[in-house]
Protein backbone atom coordinates (compact mmCIF):
# COMPACT_ATOMS: atom_id res chain seq x y z
CA UNK A 1 0.00 0.00 0.00
CA UNK A 2 1.62 3.47 -0.94
CA UNK A 3 1.69 6.48 1.47
CA UNK A 4 -1.45 8.20 -0.30
CA UNK A 5 -3.23 5.16 0.38
CA UNK A 6 -2.31 5.31 4.17
CA UNK A 7 -2.61 8.87 4.71
CA UNK A 8 -6.51 8.26 3.55
CA UNK A 9 -6.90 5.49 5.95
CA UNK A 10 -5.37 7.43 8.72
CA UNK A 11 -7.96 9.94 7.98
CA UNK A 12 -10.39 7.39 8.34
CA UNK A 13 -9.29 6.33 11.99
CA UNK A 14 -7.22 3.73 10.67
CA UNK A 15 -4.10 2.95 13.37
CA UNK A 16 -2.06 0.65 11.29
CA UNK A 17 -2.58 2.69 8.38
CA UNK A 18 -1.09 5.45 10.52
CA UNK A 19 1.55 2.89 12.09
CA UNK A 20 2.74 2.46 8.68
CA UNK A 21 3.29 6.05 7.78
CA UNK A 22 4.87 6.72 11.10
CA UNK A 23 7.51 3.34 10.15
CA UNK A 24 8.55 4.81 6.85
CA UNK A 25 8.51 8.58 7.97
CA UNK A 26 10.60 7.94 11.98
CA UNK A 27 14.27 7.81 10.55
CA UNK A 28 13.88 10.50 8.54
CA UNK A 29 12.09 12.86 10.36
CA UNK A 30 14.66 11.95 13.90
CA UNK A 31 17.67 12.52 11.00
CA UNK A 32 16.13 15.97 10.24
CA UNK A 33 15.32 16.96 13.72
CA UNK A 34 19.35 15.92 14.64
CA UNK A 35 20.93 17.53 12.18
CA UNK A 36 18.68 20.69 14.00
CA UNK A 37 20.84 20.46 16.69
CA UNK A 38 17.97 18.87 18.67
CA UNK A 39 19.43 15.82 21.11
CA UNK A 40 17.76 12.66 21.23
CA UNK A 41 15.26 13.29 24.02
CA UNK A 42 13.94 16.36 22.32
CA UNK A 43 14.00 15.28 18.92
CA UNK A 44 11.46 12.67 20.28
CA UNK A 45 9.39 14.38 21.98
CA UNK A 46 9.00 17.18 18.78
CA UNK A 47 8.55 13.79 16.52
CA UNK A 48 6.23 12.38 18.55
CA UNK A 49 4.15 16.11 18.45
CA UNK A 50 4.76 15.51 14.90
CA UNK A 51 3.30 12.42 14.23
CA UNK A 52 0.17 13.21 16.63
CA UNK A 53 -0.72 15.89 14.56
CA UNK A 54 -0.45 13.92 11.44
CA UNK A 55 -2.58 11.76 13.33
CA UNK A 56 -5.12 14.30 14.42
CA UNK A 57 -4.85 16.38 10.88
CA UNK A 58 -4.82 13.65 8.49
CA UNK A 59 -8.41 14.74 7.27
CA UNK A 60 -6.29 18.07 5.67
CA UNK A 61 -3.51 16.39 3.46
CA UNK A 62 -3.83 17.47 0.02
CA UNK A 63 -1.98 15.58 -2.29
CA UNK A 64 -1.79 18.42 -5.01
CA UNK A 65 0.07 20.66 -2.91
CA UNK A 66 2.90 18.13 -2.30
CA UNK A 67 3.73 14.89 -1.23
CA UNK A 68 3.17 13.77 2.39
CA UNK A 69 7.08 13.38 3.22
CA UNK A 70 7.13 17.76 1.73
CA UNK A 71 3.75 17.57 4.81
CA UNK A 72 5.44 15.48 7.74
CA UNK A 73 8.32 17.66 7.23
CA UNK A 74 6.63 20.80 7.15
CA UNK A 75 4.86 19.99 10.48
CA UNK A 76 7.94 19.09 12.13
CA UNK A 77 9.87 22.16 11.16
CA UNK A 78 6.81 24.11 12.71
CA UNK A 79 6.46 22.13 15.69
CA UNK A 80 10.86 22.26 16.06
CA UNK A 81 10.93 25.96 15.57
CA UNK A 82 8.34 26.28 18.41
CA UNK A 83 9.83 24.36 20.86
CA UNK A 84 13.39 26.16 20.21
CA UNK A 85 11.95 29.57 20.41
CA UNK A 86 10.26 28.42 23.68
CA UNK A 87 12.49 30.09 26.69
CA UNK A 88 14.40 27.44 27.50
CA UNK A 89 13.54 25.42 24.67
CA UNK A 90 16.95 26.27 22.75
CA UNK A 91 19.07 22.94 21.42
CA UNK A 92 21.70 22.85 23.64
CA UNK A 93 24.77 21.42 21.52
CA UNK A 94 24.47 18.40 21.38
CA UNK A 95 26.94 16.33 23.18
CA UNK A 96 26.68 12.69 22.45
CA UNK A 97 27.73 9.92 24.87
CA UNK A 98 30.30 9.16 22.61
CA UNK A 99 32.09 12.28 23.02
CA UNK A 100 31.73 12.59 26.69
CA UNK A 101 33.71 9.23 26.91
CA UNK A 102 36.41 10.35 24.71
CA UNK A 103 37.68 12.45 28.50
CA UNK A 104 37.59 9.30 30.24
CA UNK A 105 38.52 6.89 27.31
CA UNK A 106 41.80 7.35 26.46
CA UNK A 107 42.12 4.05 24.24
CA UNK A 108 39.86 5.82 21.32
CA UNK A 109 41.78 5.22 18.23
CA UNK A 110 43.08 8.90 16.73
CA UNK A 111 40.73 8.78 13.48
CA UNK A 112 37.78 8.02 16.20
CA UNK A 113 38.44 10.31 18.41
CA UNK A 114 39.01 13.41 15.14
CA UNK A 115 35.96 12.21 14.03
CA UNK A 116 33.92 12.85 17.14
CA UNK A 117 35.36 15.94 17.49
CA UNK A 118 35.12 17.18 14.63
CA UNK A 119 31.30 16.25 15.06
CA UNK A 120 31.22 18.12 18.16
CA UNK A 121 32.56 21.11 16.37
CA UNK A 122 30.40 21.10 13.91
CA UNK A 123 26.94 20.78 16.16
CA UNK A 124 28.70 23.73 17.74
CA UNK A 125 29.27 25.81 14.59
CA UNK A 126 25.29 24.64 13.71
CA UNK A 127 23.91 26.19 16.96
CA UNK A 128 25.20 29.47 15.69
CA UNK A 129 22.97 29.66 12.99
CA UNK A 130 19.71 30.22 13.34
CA UNK A 131 16.81 27.92 13.91
CA UNK A 132 15.11 28.20 10.67
CA UNK A 133 18.64 28.03 8.86
CA UNK A 134 19.51 24.73 10.35
CA UNK A 135 16.03 23.79 8.83
CA UNK A 136 17.24 24.69 5.85
CA UNK A 137 20.30 23.29 5.94
CA UNK A 138 18.87 19.97 7.42
CA UNK A 139 16.14 19.48 4.75
CA UNK A 140 18.35 19.82 2.06
CA UNK A 141 19.87 16.45 3.02
CA UNK A 142 17.04 14.73 2.33
CA UNK A 143 17.57 12.77 -0.97
CA UNK A 144 13.89 12.92 -2.17
CA UNK A 145 13.53 16.98 -1.87
CA UNK A 146 14.23 18.96 -4.56
CA UNK A 147 15.18 22.54 -3.89
CA UNK A 148 11.33 23.16 -4.56
CA UNK A 149 9.71 20.96 -2.12
CA UNK A 150 12.37 22.72 0.59
CA UNK A 151 11.02 26.05 -0.76
CA UNK A 152 7.59 24.67 0.25
CA UNK A 153 8.86 23.51 3.41
CA UNK A 154 10.48 26.78 4.38
CA UNK A 155 7.45 28.27 3.24
CA UNK A 156 9.79 30.60 0.86
CA UNK A 157 10.41 30.77 -2.72
CA UNK A 158 12.66 28.62 -4.33
CA UNK A 159 15.22 31.46 -5.68
CA UNK A 160 15.35 32.77 -1.83
CA UNK A 161 15.57 28.87 -0.54
CA UNK A 162 18.27 28.52 -2.95
CA UNK A 163 20.49 31.69 -1.49
CA UNK A 164 19.72 31.37 2.08
CA UNK A 165 21.12 27.83 1.63
CA UNK A 166 24.14 28.38 0.32
CA UNK A 167 24.54 31.48 3.16
CA UNK A 168 23.90 29.08 5.61
CA UNK A 169 26.58 26.63 4.28
CA UNK A 170 29.01 29.74 4.20
CA UNK A 171 28.58 30.73 7.30
CA UNK A 172 29.06 27.39 8.52
CA UNK A 173 32.12 26.77 6.51
CA UNK A 174 33.44 29.97 7.80
CA UNK A 175 32.86 29.01 11.56
CA UNK A 176 34.57 25.53 10.95
CA UNK A 177 37.21 27.27 9.35
CA UNK A 178 37.99 29.52 11.94
CA UNK A 179 37.71 26.80 14.69
CA UNK A 180 40.27 25.27 12.84
CA UNK A 181 42.79 27.95 12.80
CA UNK B 1 35.83 22.01 3.16
CA UNK B 2 31.79 21.36 1.14
CA UNK B 3 32.63 17.74 1.24
CA UNK B 4 33.69 18.15 5.04
CA UNK B 5 30.39 19.58 5.61
CA UNK B 6 28.47 16.91 3.62
CA UNK B 7 30.53 13.99 5.68
CA UNK B 8 29.72 15.56 8.79
CA UNK B 9 25.99 16.24 8.18
CA UNK B 10 25.45 13.14 6.68
CA UNK B 11 27.33 10.76 8.96
CA UNK B 12 25.42 9.22 11.95
CA UNK B 13 22.26 10.65 11.81
CA UNK B 14 20.15 10.99 14.64
CA UNK B 15 17.40 7.38 14.41
CA UNK B 16 14.28 6.75 16.04
CA UNK B 17 14.36 4.67 19.26
CA UNK B 18 12.90 1.13 19.07
CA UNK B 19 9.27 0.70 19.50
CA UNK B 20 8.33 4.37 18.39
CA UNK B 21 6.26 3.38 15.83
CA UNK B 22 4.39 0.67 18.21
CA UNK B 23 4.29 3.48 21.01
CA UNK B 24 2.92 6.10 18.54
CA UNK B 25 0.39 3.94 17.42
CA UNK B 26 -0.54 3.49 20.55
CA UNK B 27 -0.97 6.77 21.14
CA UNK B 28 -3.25 7.58 18.52
CA UNK B 29 -5.67 5.28 19.45
CA UNK B 30 -6.10 7.29 22.77
CA UNK B 31 -6.05 10.17 20.52
CA UNK B 32 -9.51 11.59 19.12
CA UNK B 33 -9.00 13.02 15.33
CA UNK B 34 -10.57 16.51 14.50
CA UNK B 35 -12.91 15.98 11.73
CA UNK B 36 -12.85 18.27 8.71
CA UNK B 37 -16.30 20.46 9.02
CA UNK B 38 -18.30 19.74 5.40
CA UNK B 39 -17.64 22.83 3.01
CA UNK B 40 -20.92 21.47 1.27
CA UNK B 41 -24.19 23.41 1.57
CA UNK B 42 -26.85 21.36 4.21
CA UNK B 43 -30.32 20.68 3.33
CA UNK B 44 -31.47 23.27 5.40
CA UNK B 45 -29.30 25.95 4.43
CA UNK B 46 -30.26 25.63 0.55
CA UNK B 47 -34.11 25.76 2.04
CA UNK B 48 -32.96 29.20 3.47
CA UNK B 49 -31.28 30.43 0.62
CA UNK B 50 -34.10 29.30 -1.48
CA UNK B 51 -36.55 31.11 0.23
CA UNK B 52 -34.48 34.36 0.82
CA UNK B 53 -33.81 34.44 -3.08
CA UNK B 54 -37.93 33.89 -3.49
CA UNK B 55 -38.81 37.19 -1.06
CA UNK B 56 -36.05 39.11 -2.59
CA UNK B 57 -37.97 37.93 -6.44
CA UNK B 58 -41.12 38.71 -5.16
CA UNK B 59 -40.42 41.78 -3.93
CA UNK B 60 -38.68 42.58 -6.98
CA UNK B 61 -41.38 41.74 -9.14
CA UNK B 62 -43.92 44.03 -7.05
CA UNK B 63 -41.44 47.01 -7.24
CA UNK B 64 -41.75 46.86 -10.45
CA UNK B 65 -45.82 46.52 -10.79
CA UNK B 66 -45.93 49.39 -8.31
CA UNK B 67 -43.56 51.34 -10.51
CA UNK B 68 -44.98 50.26 -13.77
CA UNK B 69 -49.04 51.40 -12.02
CA UNK B 70 -47.78 54.83 -11.13
CA UNK B 71 -46.60 55.26 -14.32
CA UNK B 72 -49.70 54.39 -16.35
CA UNK B 73 -51.81 56.22 -13.75
CA UNK B 74 -50.08 59.69 -14.69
Amino acid sequence: MDCDADISETARGNHLAFGRIVMAHQDRIFAYLGRMGLDGAMAEDVAQETFLRVWRHAGKYNSRLGSLTTWILTIARNAALTRLSHPGGRAETPVSSETLEIASDAALPDEQLVTLQRQHQLHAALACLSAADRSLLSSSYIDELDLAAIARIEGCSTGAAKVRLHRARQRLRQILEADHE
Amino acid sequence: MNDDIDALLTGKPLVAPPGFAARLTALAQATPQLQEQSRAFRPWQWAFLGAGASLGALQLCEFVFVAFVAAGAQ
